[in-house]
């Protein structure tokens, strides 16, 4: 239970053992700690994030902090909240605007401390990339190997012709 | 020795875009923006392939582009029911991913909600009565804009369209989920509405009773995706649209 006298800071500790200390309502836009701090309490040890390290660990905080005073969504996770496709905003660009890497690395660290906004404006970003581009543009992007016999290529090419652009 | 950090740069995104599991995959084809680059990217590999025509992420990518779209354009709503409501109720073969009948996956949510208590039949029939299938004019315009496939796919789910308002019996107790063709059309047809703005209320739409044609119509719409609670909101025509309290009392 929260009591009146919370804790005002968190120490988050990332998989190469650097602590970084965050204001507690930052550090709670990650679903896994709120619920770890609510469960726990009074936390004064650095909290392990086991699978994150210290670049990509500041820079998710650096989102939360950007984004520390969005609504909340609600639980029931709905429609409204991920709407648009398209729709990333300015602030949220530029921080995405980084080596597929890191991007990468942003997107699970988003999946593993459960913070369903960056995790989608991550997941959008890497959706952007891919709109437009034929088979081998997407292959050349992520380095991806085509393990297609050029006959199942042809025939799944046949497949999608119905819904291609002309 | 010149290679060797592209070569590690090489192996390093490979090994992070490895590490991505399937859920995120499926989370990032999802947020793809148009239907014929998640149906392309199905060419990129084999796994690719598996999961984009997995019918659970289909159907999310179906949901997720209608969210993001239907409320910018009525029109792309209108003709995803028609294709929708034609493969669930005809048994369609026409020439698409989802002709087989076992991949169809029952969506409640995805129901259409017309107002009134009728049974699911009689749903159905009034629905397919009013809706407005028929005003889709095939014209050489439409053929050369869709080219000859897709022509020839729409054209027969509007003919299955209208062989089954003639005394078919339809059962509409679940209606069925968006999926990917539900999109296809849609999306195209959204271009076309872009660069013909001003035929836009004569391509679709029943157009008799109609008072206010372009209110009218985002009326329908707003039934088609089940919204039976008006909130206030910006109407297609620009003006803002005040939310009602009740139920329409829109009749057939």
């Amino acid at each position: 239970m929260a009591t009146p006298s919370t804790q005002a800071t968190v120490k988050l500790q990332s998989n190469d053992n650097v602590v970084i200390e965050v204001e507690r309502a930052i550090a709670e836009r990650s679903v896994l700690i709120k619920n770890m701090l609510e469960d726990c309490g009074e936390v004064t040890d650095a909290i392990p994030i086991s699978n994150v390290n210290e670049s990509i660990l500041r820079k998710v905080i650096e989102w939360c902090e950007h984004h520390k005073n969005d609504p909340v969504a609600a639980e029931n996770e709905n429609d409204d909240s991920r709407k648009k496709t398209t729709d990333i905003d300015e602030w949220d660009q530029k921080f995405m605007n980084v080596d597929q890497e890191m991007l990468f690395e942003i997107i699970l660290a988003a999946n593993f401390l459960d913070i369903k906004p960056l995790l989608d404006t991550g997941c959008k970003t890497v959706a952007n990339m891919i709109k437009g581009k034929s088979p081998e543009e997407i292959r050349k992007l992520f380095n991806i190997q085509n393990d297609f016999t050029p006959e199942e290529e042809e025939q799944i090419r046949r497949e999608n012709e119905w819904a291609e652009d002309r | 020795m010149d290679l060797q950090p592209n070569f590690l740069g090489v192996i390093l995104i490979l090994s992070t875009y490895l590490k991505l599991p399937n859920e995120i995959l499926g989370l990032i084809l999802m947020h793809i923006p148009d239907p014929t680059t998640y149906l392309t990217a199905s060419q990129v590999c084999r796994h690719w392939h598996t999961l984009i025509h997995d019918p659970i992420n289909r159907r999310n990518f179906s949901k997720q582009w209608f969210l993001a779209n239907c409320n910018k354009d009525y029109a792309s709503s209108l003709i995803g029911h028609i294709t929708r409501y034609a493969r669930r109720h005809s048994k369609l073969t026409i020439f698409c991913i989802t002709q087989y009948p076992h991949e169809i996956v029952w969506d409640e949510e995805a129901e259409i909600v017309l107002p009134g208590n009728e049974s699911g039949r009689m749903k159905a029939r009034r629905f397919v009565q009013w809706y407005p299938w028929r005003d889709i004019i095939f014209t050489r315009e439409l053929w050369e804009l869709l080219g000859r496939p897709r022509y020839r796919c729409l054209k027969q789910v509007v003919q299955r369209m209208a062989d089954l308002s003639v005394g078919a019996e339809l059962v509409a107790q679940q209606s069925p989920p968006y999926d990917i063709e539900d999109v296809v059309f849609p999306n195209i047809l959204c271009e076309l509405y872009q660069k013909r703005e001003r035929e836009k209320a004569e391509f679709i739409g029943p157009h008799e009773e109609l008072k206010d044609e372009r209110d009218y119509i985002y009326k329908q719409h707003e039934y088609l995706v089940g919204v039976t609670h008006l909130q206030s909101h910006p109407c297609v025509c620009g003006k803002e649209v005040p939310g009602e309290e009740e139920e329409s009392d829109w009749e057939v």
